[in-house]
């Protein structure tokens, strides 16, 4: 008779609770079995937020796993850069490592993104790690070879297979200054290039290998890379664009961008990643248009040849390092922008 | 017991289901452990850089039902025993990764007793849970060879110093080290202050408030500075911001503490402030220990309040959900809250 009372009691609580993770699930959207579209986020600074204290919650309020959260709202891949010997070392091979055996014990698809650079390499700044510096071109090129395949082994050794590789990041003027710099010698940005694509394929032979350019809506800076590349032998499996609007202009520049996509298609034969995006956290309406619009264009280039997209660290909440293109509003919760990957 | 529980699984999701399925959860294994390193000699002089990073597979729950988010539940467990008899610190983990740098884990150990620049052992175990009445699995062990630094006081201050600079009586921390900084100050209403880098009237950084009326909280370090002022006083919590050069002050009416000794309620036992010793005390009755800590909430708000800290008799300022910190005494006793040193907040109880 006592068995009964409690289990009478604890069938109400478990109800109750029942009826909780029923609320819960219903949240969370199918992914369909055989939809390839890689829908993913960079979430490189994950592990230095949350040494920092910062949380993430979910809709209920609930402080979560920002990597979880991100999967539970229905996003498959994760994009993760390195860097060579970062001063406090985030960033570093073993600090991506963590990052990405998180997202593989996930199940989720990892895209790496080498930045051969101690720090931040965009088309403003390519500057070499300082252990390279004073290196000859052909040490360059094993350096780039050896960084390329220890990070890559470390992954592998841990059990770990990235889907996609970047040589180089946002490389539209190429890569380690001044001897990879593109349009002073794209010869050499080819060399070095080919260093990392070769020691890509050496060791996962079956990863893509992308090439990243900022300006996605820029077909001429696209052609005039890419062309520089092919007539030096520079390789590359996909390309990669990185495309930030704002909520004036977005539409333009989706227009402008699916156009690069299919020029780059045409031209080179090239499959193409969206690889970053973003806008204004406190815009959260036009960003949610903007990639509702960019996803349904990609997705309307037959042969699947655009392979997903990625948005640029969404966790950035709250004026984190002064970024505010993330998709977490200031109390930590995710912003509709993110609602256009789950269409 | 583990088939009770089983059964009231079942029960659990049928809520979810259609008669007649039995639900069952897999995957619930212990988890496996990993470190970045096995002997670290902590670096003084990089406190803000990456020391220690452990990872761990906690495995996926799978159900013939889905399953909430959060239903596993994971902690780190610290010991100077590789048996664990006595476990040091416990650590409630969102994520399946834990960083440290420098500084945090010279905190961690220091508070565990480890003596300045002697190597010893540290063990982790990854610890999980999926309920109350189920049986916690153990990770593997980890042994970590750990050199701590001697800690100094070198935070990154604010002094409040009275208009004549011959007094300097509060002080402001920036702990993010981001040059937002806060902290707590008892001072007489229109009390004139400045805020300068270190404790001096030839301090290299003095902030007064921008010198035309109606800039009372524009923080400014011209020559032609006035003070800063308050037209509140008492009691205050102020927050000073030299990237935006802006001071807020919020007066702070009450410090409440709540917990399950007193059904979780935000008046029922007041803080009196000591204004001698610069420290906060209430008596506080348990029958038991306090299964979730303890919180001390801030003008009775839930979303202002200490609650838990990693390290031993501090707590942690929080504006969103947090859980409390530590309380283990039962009967009554003294809890007292030290917020004088902005770095660290102290509490004790005695």
């Amino acid at each position: 008779m006592i068995t009964i009372k409690i289990y009478t009691r604890l069938l109400l609580v478990l109800a109750v609770l029942g009826l909780g993770s029923c609320k819960e699930n219903e949240n969370i959207p199918e992914v369909k079995a055989d939809d390839s579209f890689a829908k993913g986020a960079d979430i490189s600074w994950i592990t230095e937020m949350e040494a920092a204290g910062v949380n993430f919650y979910n809709n209920g309020g609930v402080s979560v796993d920002g990597i979880k959260l991100l999967h539970s709202m229905g996003m498959d891949a994760v994009r993760l850069r390195v860097w060579v010997d970062p001063v406090n070392g985030w960033c570093n091979k073993q600090d991506l490592l963590v990052k990405a055996y998180r997202t593989h014990n996930l199940g989720m698809r990892i895209l790496i993104d080498f930045h051969y650079s101690d720090s931040w390499a965009d088309p403003g700044q390519q500057n070499k790690p300082r252990t390279w510096e004073g290196l000859s071109l052909d040490a360059l090129k094993q350096a780039v070879a050896d960084h390329t395949i220890e990070v890559l082994s470390l992954l592998k050794s841990n059990g770990i297979t990235p889907e996609w590789v970047q040589v180089g990041n946002e490389t539209g003027n190429g890569m380690l200054w001044d001897e990879g710099k593109a349009s002073e010698n794209m010869a050499n940005y080819a060399l070095l290039n080919n260093a990392g694509y070769d020691a890509v394929k050496s060791v996962f032979s079956d990863a893509k290998v992308i090439v990243h350019v900022h300006n996605g809506h820029d077909n001429g800076l696209f052609r005039w890379l890419f062309d520089g590349l092919k007539s030096n032998g520079g390789k590359w499996d996909v390309i990669g664009m990185s495309l930030y609007p704002d909520k004036d202009n977005w539409r333009e520049r989706n227009t402008q961008c699916l156009a690069n996509i299919q020029d780059m298609n045409t031209r080179y034969g090239s499959d193409v990643m969206i690889c970053e995006v973003g806008m204004s956290w406190d815009e959260e309406d036009a960003a949610e248009a903007f990639l509702t619009d960019l996803i349904a264009k990609c997705r309307t280039v037959s042969n699947e040849k655009v392979l997903g997209v990625f948005y640029w660290e969404p966790l950035a909440h709250a004026g984190w390092n002064g970024y505010t293109l993330g998709a977490f509003d200031d109390n930590g919760r995710a912003t509709k922008a993110l609602n256009a990957f789950f269409k | 017991m583990k088939q009770i529980f089983i059964g009231l699984l079942a029960v659990f999701f049928a809520a979810c289901s259609k008669e007649g399925v039995e639900p069952r959860i897999s995957g619930f294994e212990p988890a496996t452990l990993a470190t970045s390193s096995t002997d670290v000699v902590l670096d003084a002089n990089n406190r803000k850089s990456l020391a220690l990073q452990l990872m761990w597979n906690e495995g996926q729950l799978t159900s013939t039902e889905s399953i909430a988010q959060g239903t596993l539940k994971t902690s780190l467990q610290f010991s100077v025993t590789a048996s664990f008899e006595t476990i040091a610190r416990t650590v409630e983990q969102i994520s399946s990764s834990r960083s440290y740098t420098n500084e945090q884990l010279n905190n961690l150990v220091m508070g565990m007793g480890f003596v300045p620049l002697e190597k010893q052992s540290l063990y982790v175990r990854v610890v999980s849970r999926l309920a109350n009445n189920l049986d916690p699995l153990y990770s593997n062990i980890v042994r970590i060879d750990i050199t701590p630094y001697e800690a100094t006081d070198d935070g990154d201050y604010l002094y409040m110093a009275n208009s004549e600079f011959s007094s300097f009586p509060w002080r402001l921390c920036s702990r993010q080290e981001n040059g937002v900084y806060d902290g707590f100050v008892q001072v007489d209403q229109w009390y004139n202050f400045y805020l300068a880098n270190e404790a001096s009237a030839d301090a290299s950084k003095i902030y007064g408030s921008y010198p035309l009326d109606g800039n009372q909280y524009v923080l400014y370090a011209g020559a032609d500075r006035w003070n800063c002022w308050t037209s509140n006083g008492g009691y205050l919590y102020l927050t000073a911001d030299v990237n935006q050069l802006e001071w807020k002050e919020t007066v702070i009416s009450s410090l409440t503490v709540t917990g399950d000794f007193n059904g979780w309620s935000a008046t029922a036992n007041p803080m009196t402030y000591d204004k001698e010793n610069k420290v906060w005390t209430a008596s506080i009755t348990t029958t038991v220990a306090e299964q979730w800590g303890i919180k001390i909430l801030i003008n009775g708000s839930w979303s202002w309040f200490f609650g838990g800290s990693e390290a031993e008799g501090e707590c942690s300022l929080y504006t969103s959900d947090a859980g409390g910190f530590t309380y283990d005494k039962v009967g009554t006793y003294t809890l007292k809250l030290d917020l004088s040193d902005p770095k660290a907040f102290k509490y004790s109880v005695e």
